[in-house]
């Protein structure tokens, strides 16, 4: 652990000025009436997403030419942080003099770059990812009513993540769209799994059909297939020396370099099933986050590079 | 982390030892608004095979005695519920409370952190058997706090090996800390009178300044039983963290119920609790005082805050 983990910078200081800029004077706040889209010969479109008892929710207002299909001005309303706020400002300045075909285009992540003050450096903290989704969600809605089709032709409407209202269209999107490997990324940049949690995996309080942890290892899947890699057997169709190597292999590359900067260490004891059971070494043991948070960095690095499945416990004799 | 919890974390250790499935007393009961150290010791004794019990608060987040009498059974290990909560402020009946373990003779703790330096805390009065408390909450140093055990109540150490606080925590006393925390304690003493009528001048000017000038506004927790320092009130239509982020910019620091900012997306347990709409949980700030808040200061967010409230009521509803 290094001071900057334990003296982190202010959260005030994680955001890009353009952030604080857009957040302090939205220039597209506000909304059209149907008088002010005849006054300019415009066909209005208002579409909504997100819920106040969500936490947020946002509506954009298009004036599209239907001669064109160009969008000659877009407004927005909020109820969010100060990100949301700014994404939306920044969302609706994108669509502006875009076709709506080529606004369905805009990504959250052309939304999150626009508010980089230097092209490396995120605009805002990681957390503050599912913000700049939400733009990106009611864009897609807004097509949708402009083109006068379902939703569902653009997405399925496979509800995944009830308490955040995210499908699993969105889900793969945005997994595919950010190349995002862990169920913690999914829930930051969609909210989807950041509630009740049941649709993480089975097993919570709420029945739920589909579930992240699945969605993420089928796209991923899918993904690697596409690229063309070669498909290797499945971690849990493996011998069960060759699974120990391949634990071993993953503990030396990623997590012994990590604990040993604290002068821990791990080495592997069992694999039963899909329980991996570790044993402590070093500085390690008795440490506080021995049994949380570095138990969970072995389970997500693991499951990254081997099996989503995997379950990693502390060995007992 | 203040050494509160750790405190905290000692009365875990008791409740641990009798949560063994071969000891009778395996019940416990608190509040679902407790401070998430007690609050998750709680659930995490619940996983060592312990009932639980989480009595629930009414709209203005008071438990009664008579809630805690009736949960009360011969397995009942220990009571722990908080003298004022830290999101609302409101006050809870500790006296009755504890003459209802008293009673049958179960054992009862106070987390008094938010009280201390706000109303007068007197165990004797109060008759609680254990009383936990932070220094940093009545302007002692960070990382001290204090646990009061009666006298004839055990406690097991909660580190071992070591002769310090009559073998309870071996280690090298931070005397510093405990110098620092005592002559806190002191000058919170003194002031009480202080918090009791200029403090809570202060924020009763802020708070009806609001309740009178700015529509829409939802008052939490109870107005009567509330420490004089705190005010919990929700805006409609603004979002918590946005107003946050408003107030910081014209440099005023509050907190919100909201919980956008952090890993965890919902809003405040304790806001839910109170059986409020789940979209005002997102609306509500909580505005705290000290013995340091001026009146210019209270003046100052008065001037600024209507503005505020307008500026972002226009973003979210365009009105």
């Amino acid at each position: 652990m290094s001071k900057d983990d334990l003296i982190g910078l202010s959260l005030w200081e994680a955001y890009s000025q353009k952030v604080h800029d857009r957040m302090n004077n939205p220039a597209h706040r506000g909304s059209f009436t149907d008088k002010d889209a005849k006054a300019q010969n415009c066909k209005l479109v208002v579409a909504d997403f997100g819920d106040a008892s969500c936490g947020d929710s946002i509506q954009l207002f298009w004036l599209v030419d239907p001669r064109t299909d160009l969008i000659k001005d877009a407004r927005f309303l909020s109820f969010g942080c100060g990100t949301a706020i700014a994404s939306a400002d920044i969302m609706a300045e994108l669509t502006i003099g875009r076709t709506v075909d080529a606004a369905a285009q805009i990504t959250n992540l052309d939304v999150e770059k626009a508010l980089r003050d230097d092209p490396d450096t995120p605009a805002f903290p990681g957390q503050k990812m599912h913000c700049s989704v939400m733009a990106y969600d009611v864009i897609k809605r807004a097509v949708a009513k402009h083109k006068n089709i379902d939703i569902n032709e653009l997405e399925d409407q496979e509800m995944v993540c009830e308490c955040a209202r995210v499908t699993r269209g969105m889900i793969v999107d945005v997994i595919r769209k950010n190349d995002l490997k862990t169920v913690e990324e999914i829930t930051r940049y969609t909210k989807a799994g950041g509630y009740c949690k049941s649709c993480i995996r089975p097993g919570g309080h709420e029945q739920r059909k589909y579930f992240l942890e699945d969605i993420l290892r089928d796209t991923r899947q899918k993904m690697a297939e596409e690229k063309g890699e070669t498909q290797t057997i499945a971690f849990a169709e493996l011998p069960k020396a060759q699974q120990f190597k391949k634990v071993e292999e993953v503990l030396a590359a990623y997590l012994a370099p990590v604990l040993a900067k604290d002068r821990g260490g791990v080495e592997l004891a069992d694999i039963v099933g899909k329980e991996v059971q570790i044993v402590y070494q070093g500085a390690c043991h008795g440490c506080a986050s021995a049994e949380t948070g570095t138990l969970k960095l072995i389970e997500s690095t693991l499951r990254e590079k081997l099996d989503p499945e995997i379950q990693v416990t502390i060995y007992a004799k | 982390m203040s050494t509160a919890i750790i405190y905290r974390q000692q009365l875990k250790f008791v409740a641990k030892t009798s949560a063994s499935p071969k000891s009778r007393k395996n019940h416990y009961i608190t509040t679902n608004i407790e401070h998430p150290t007690v609050y998750r010791t709680f659930e995490y004794l619940e996983k060592l095979g312990a009932q639980v019990t989480y009595l629930p608060c009414d709209k203005n987040g008071l438990i009664s005695a008579e809630q805690v009498a009736a949960a009360l059974t011969e397995q009942t290990a220990l009571v722990s519920i908080m003298l004022a909560n830290n999101e609302i402020g409101t006050i809870l009946p500790l006296q009755e409370i504890a003459a209802e373990c008293r009673k049958i003779g179960v054992l009862i703790h106070t987390d008094a952190t938010q009280a201390i330096g706000k109303i007068p805390v007197n165990v004797q009065d109060l008759g609680v058997d254990y009383l936990s408390f932070s220094a940093h909450k009545f302007h002692g140093p960070k990382g001290i706090g204090g646990l009061y055990t009666r006298r004839g109540k055990r406690l097991e150490p909660f580190f071992h090996g070591g002769e310090q606080m009559a073998n309870l925590r071996a280690g090298t006393l931070n005397v510093p800390g405990i110098i620092g925390m005592g002559v806190a304690a002191q000058e919170a003493l003194d002031g009480l009178d202080y918090a009791a009528t200029e403090v809570k001048r202060l924020r009763d000017k802020l708070e009806n300044f609001i309740l009178q000038n700015i529509p829409d506004v939802f008052l939490n927790g109870d107005k009567q039983k509330r420490t004089p320092n705190t005010l919990n009130i929700a805006f409609q239509d603004c979002e918590g963290e946005a107003l946050l982020w408003d107030l910081n910019e014209h440099g005023i620091a509050a907190s919100t119920g909201s919980a956008c900012a952090s890993e965890e997306l919902e809003s405040s347990r304790v806001l839910r609790a109170l059986g409020i709409d789940k979209a005002l949980s997102h609306m509500a700030v909580r505005f705290s005082l000290s013995h340091f808040t001026t009146e210019k200061e209270i003046d100052y967010v008065i001037s600024v805050l209507p503005a505020i409230i307008k500026r972002l009521r226009e973003i979210s509803e365009g009105k």
